[in-house]
C-alpha cells in the first residue's frame, strides 16, 4: 500500500481520537459520579495480531511526519540544509524499518520546456536518491522517476506556486 | 501525381487540352504559367521534375509574394449542405489562405461585379466548385478558371465516403499549390498533440486546420512527446502507462498500440530522420540524461553525448547530417549542433540563459527553439544554422512553446498561453499570421507530420 493510503488512514485515526479526546460539555445538574466506585471490568489480554497492527500504525505514522517533500532553487538539483535534514531523518527512519521502500519522485515549476524539466526533475530525484545511499539506504530499496512539469503540486502561475512545485515527493511502501 | 489515387477517394481529370490554343496565360506580374505544359501535366503524361519545372516560372523570393485568386462559393447540386458542418469550398479557401502562397478574393457567383473585383485584385483565375452528397457518399468538382476567357486551367473531380470529403477538399487545395508553384502544399498534413483529458495527459492527432480531432491515447496516464514517424502513419511517444516513462509505437493504420522498447531509466524526446529511419532521443540508460540514436524499428542504442550535465530535445537536420539539442553543460540549458556521430558539437546560442525546444526546418535553413524573457515566458525564435541573423517570431503575453516545422519549412505550429490556457498555433515562418487552431483547453507539445 503506498503512502497516500495510510497517510489517510493515519488522518482518520488522529481525526477519531481527536473526536474521542474532545470534552464533552457535561451538565451542570448532573454530579459526576465517583470514580474510584465503578467496578474493574475485567480485561482481556490483547492478541499478538494487534500489537503488530499498532506497531505498523504507528511506523506509517512516523512514515507521514517524515517522508516530507523536498524543495529547490530555480533550475537547482542541490539540496538545502533544511533539504538534507529532512532527507538525514529519512534515513534514519528507514535504517530503523528496513521494509521501508520508497519512490522518488522529481518534479519541476512549468517555466522552461517540457524536455528540459523531465530531465531537471530526474536530476532532483537522484540528487535526493544519491543523499539517501550515501547515508547508508541500500540502492535496492530505493527507485527514482521524474514527471518535470508535468504533475504540479499547485496550479498557480506565480512564485508562490512554482515553490511549491518544484519537489520531490516520496511515495512509500511499507 | 494526377492518377494516384488514395483510399475509396477518387480522383478523375478533367481535360483542358482546350489551353493548348494559348501559348501562355498570365497568372501574375511575375509567374508565367505555359498553359501547354500544364495541359501535358494534367493529361496524366507523368511529367519530369523538369518539365514541372516548367510550369512555373521561379521567382527568387516566393514567400513574399502570394498569387491573387478569385474564389467563388461552392454549390451543393445534390442532397443538403447543412447535413455537413461545413463547406468543401470554406475547406479549400482556408487552405489557400492560409498557405500564403494565395490571396483571395471570395464572391458567390461569377458576374461583372466579380470580375470587377477579382480583377481589381491582381486576379487572373478564380475557383469554382460543385459538390452532391447522396447518403453516405460525395461526389465534389473543383475548377480553376481562367477570368477573361473563361477557359479551365484545371479541373479535378472526387468521390468517395463522405467522411473523406473533407480530405478529397484538401487534395485540391495540394494540387493547387503544386501546379502553380510546383511545390508540394501542405493541406492534407496533421499534426499530433497532448491533450490534457480529465486530469490525464493523453496523445491526439488533428487535421493541420484543426478539424477531425482523433484520440490516439485512452490509457488515463501520462503520455507525451509525440513524434511522427515513417511519413504519417506512426508516432513514438513517451507514456507512464507502464509506470516509468518509456517509448510506446502506434501505427495509425493498423490500429495496434505497444510499448516499442525499453531500457533501464527513461526514453524521452524522440526525433525522427526520414533520411535515414532513424530515431535520436534522450535517455537515463547509463544514469543521466543524455543523446542516443537507433536505427528504426530495431537498431541498437547508439551513445552521443558524454557529459554528465543535461542534454535533451534532440532534432535532426533534414540531410541526417547533424543533430541540434539542448545542453546545460555552461551551466544553463544552450542550443548545440553536434554531427551525427556525437562529434563536432559547437553552441549554436550564446546570449541569454535559457533555451528549449530546438527544431530543424525541413529546408535546412533555419533552426527554431524557445528562449525566455525577463518575464519567465518562452518565446519562439529561428536562427540560421550558422548561428546568424537570429529573429524573434512570438512576443505576445504568455508563453510560447514547442515549435515544429510544416513539411514544407513555411510554417510553424507551437503551444501558446496567450489566451489563459495552453493551445495550439500556427504561424508563418516570420512570425505573421498567428491562428489559434484547438479550442478545447489545455493542449500542447504539437508535431507537423510530414505531407
Amino acid at each position: 500500500m503506498n503512502l497516500k493510503h495510510w497517510t489517510l488512514l493515519g488522518l482518520g485515526v488522529l481525526a477519531f481520537v481527536g473526536c474521542a479526546k474532545k470534552p464533552k460539555p457535561e451538565p451542570v445538574a448532573e454530579p459526576q459520579p465517583p470514580r474510584m466506585e465503578q467496578p474493574e471490568a475485567p480485561r482481556a489480554e490483547p492478541p499478538k495480531v494487534d500489537e503488530e497492527a499498532l506497531r505498523r500504525q504507528r511506523i506509517q505514522a512516523r512514515i507521514a511526519e517524515v517522508f516530507k517533500p523536498i524543495y529547490f532553487g530555480y533550475d537547482q538539483a542541490t539540496l538545502s540544509a533544511e533539504g538534507q535534514s529532512t532527507l538525514q531523518e529519512i534515513g534514519k527512519l528507514m535504517k530503523e524499518v528496513p521494509e521501508i521502500t520508497a519512490r522518488v519522485e522529481g518534479h519541476t515549476d512549468e517555466r522552461g520546456s517540457n524536455d528540459y524539466n523531465l530531465a531537471l526533475g530526474e536530476r532532483r530525484a537522484k540528487s535526493v536518491n544519491d543523499y539517501l545511499a550515501s547515508y547508508g539506504i541500500q540502492g535496492t530499496r530505493l527507485s527514482t522517476i521524474s514527471y518535470g512539469e508535468e504533475k504540479p503540486a499547485m496550479e498557480g502561475h506565480d512564485e508562490g506556486s512554482w515553490a511549491k512545485n518544484r519537489r520531490v515527493e516520496f511515495t512509500t511502501t511499507f | 501525381m494526377n492518377s494516384s489515387t488514395q483510399g475509396n477517394s477518387n480522383m478523375h481529370n478533367t481535360s483542358a487540352a482546350s489551353s493548348h490554343k494559348r501559348s501562355l496565360v498570365r497568372l501574375s506580374g511575375t509567374r508565367v504559367l505555359a498553359s501547354a505544359a500544364l495541359a501535358f501535366c494534367l493529361a496524366g503524361l507523368a511529367p519530369s521534375r523538369a518539365a514541372a519545372a516548367d510550369v512555373v516560372i521561379t521567382s527568387e523570393n516566393k514567400g513574399a509574394e502570394s498569387l491573387s485568386l478569385g474564389f467563388l462559393d461552392f454549390k451543393c447540386t445534390k442532397g443538403d449542405a447543412n447535413s455537413l458542418p461545413y463547406s468543401p469550398g470554406t475547406v479549400i479557401a482556408w487552405d489557400l489562405d492560409f498557405s500564403g502562397r494565395f490571396k483571395i478574393k471570395t464572391a458567390p457567383q461569377f458576374d461583372s461585379t466579380s470580375k470587377g473585383i477579382f480583377k481589381g485584385d491582381g486576379a487572373l483565375a478564380y475557383v469554382r466548385g460543385e459538390y452532391t452528397l447522396e447518403g453516405d457518399n460525395f461526389t465534389l468538382s473543383c475548377e480553376l478558371i481562367d477570368i477573361d476567357t473563361q477557359e479551365r486551367i484545371l479541373g479535378k473531380k472526387y468521390s468517395g465516403k463522405k467522411a473523406e470529403l473533407r480530405q478529397s477538399a484538401h487534395k485540391f487545395s495540394d494540387e493547387l499549390t503544386y501546379q502553380l508553384f510546383g511545390e508540394k502544399g501542405i493541406a492534407q498534413s496533421r499534426i499530433v498533440y497532448v491533450n490534457k483529458r480529465g486530469g490525464n495527459k493523453e496523445i491526439s492527432v488533428m487535421d493541420y486546420d484543426g478539424s477531425s480531432v482523433t484520440e490516439i491515447t485512452k490509457n488515463k496516464s501520462i503520455n507525451l512527446m509525440p513524434c511522427w514517424v515513417e511519413g504519417k502513419s506512426k508516432l513514438v511517444y513517451t507514456s507512464y502507462a507502464g509506470g516509468q516513462p518509456q517509448f510506446y509505437l502506434k501505427d495509425l493504420e493498423s490500429g495496434k498500440n505497444a510499448v516499442y522498447f525499453t531500457s533501464k531509466g527513461m526514453n524521452t524526446s524522440p526525433g525522427w530522420n526520414k533520411m535515414d529511419k532513424e530515431i535520436v532521443y534522450a535517455s537515463t540508460m547509463d544514469g543521466n540524461t543524455e543523446i542516443y540514436r537507433r536505427t528504426f524499428p530495431d537498431g541498437k542504442a547508439q551513445r552521443l553525448t558524454f557529459f554528465g550535465s543535461i542534454e535533451t530535445s534532440p532534432s535532426w537536420s533534414p540531410n541526417g547530417y547533424e543533430i541540434v539539442f539542448i545542453s546545460d553543460r555552461g551551466g544553463k540549458p544552450m542550443v548545440y549542433v553536434m554531427d551525427r556521430d556525437g562529434s563536432n558539437m559547437r553552441a549554436l546560442t550564446h546570449d541569454g540563459d535559457y533555451f528549449g525546444s530546438p527544431s530543424w526546418s525541413p529546408k535546412g535553413d533555419r533552426i527554431a527553439f524557445t528562449t525566455m524573457d525577463e518575464g519567465n515566458n518562452m518565446n519562439i525564435m529561428t536562427i540560421s544554422p550558422d548561428g546568424k541573423d537570429p529573429a524573434k517570431l512570438t512576443t505576445q503575453a504568455g508563453s510560447n512553446e514547442n515549435p515544429s516545422w510544416s513539411p514544407d519549412g513555411r510554417h510553424l505550429v507551437f503551444m501558446s498561453t496567450r489566451t489563459g490556457s495552453p493551445e495550439i498555433f500556427m504561424m508563418n515562418a516570420d512570425g505573421t499570421n498567428q491562428k489559434r487552431i484547438s479550442f478545447s483547453g489545455g493542449n500542447y507539445m504539437p508535431k507537423w507530420s510530414d505531407y
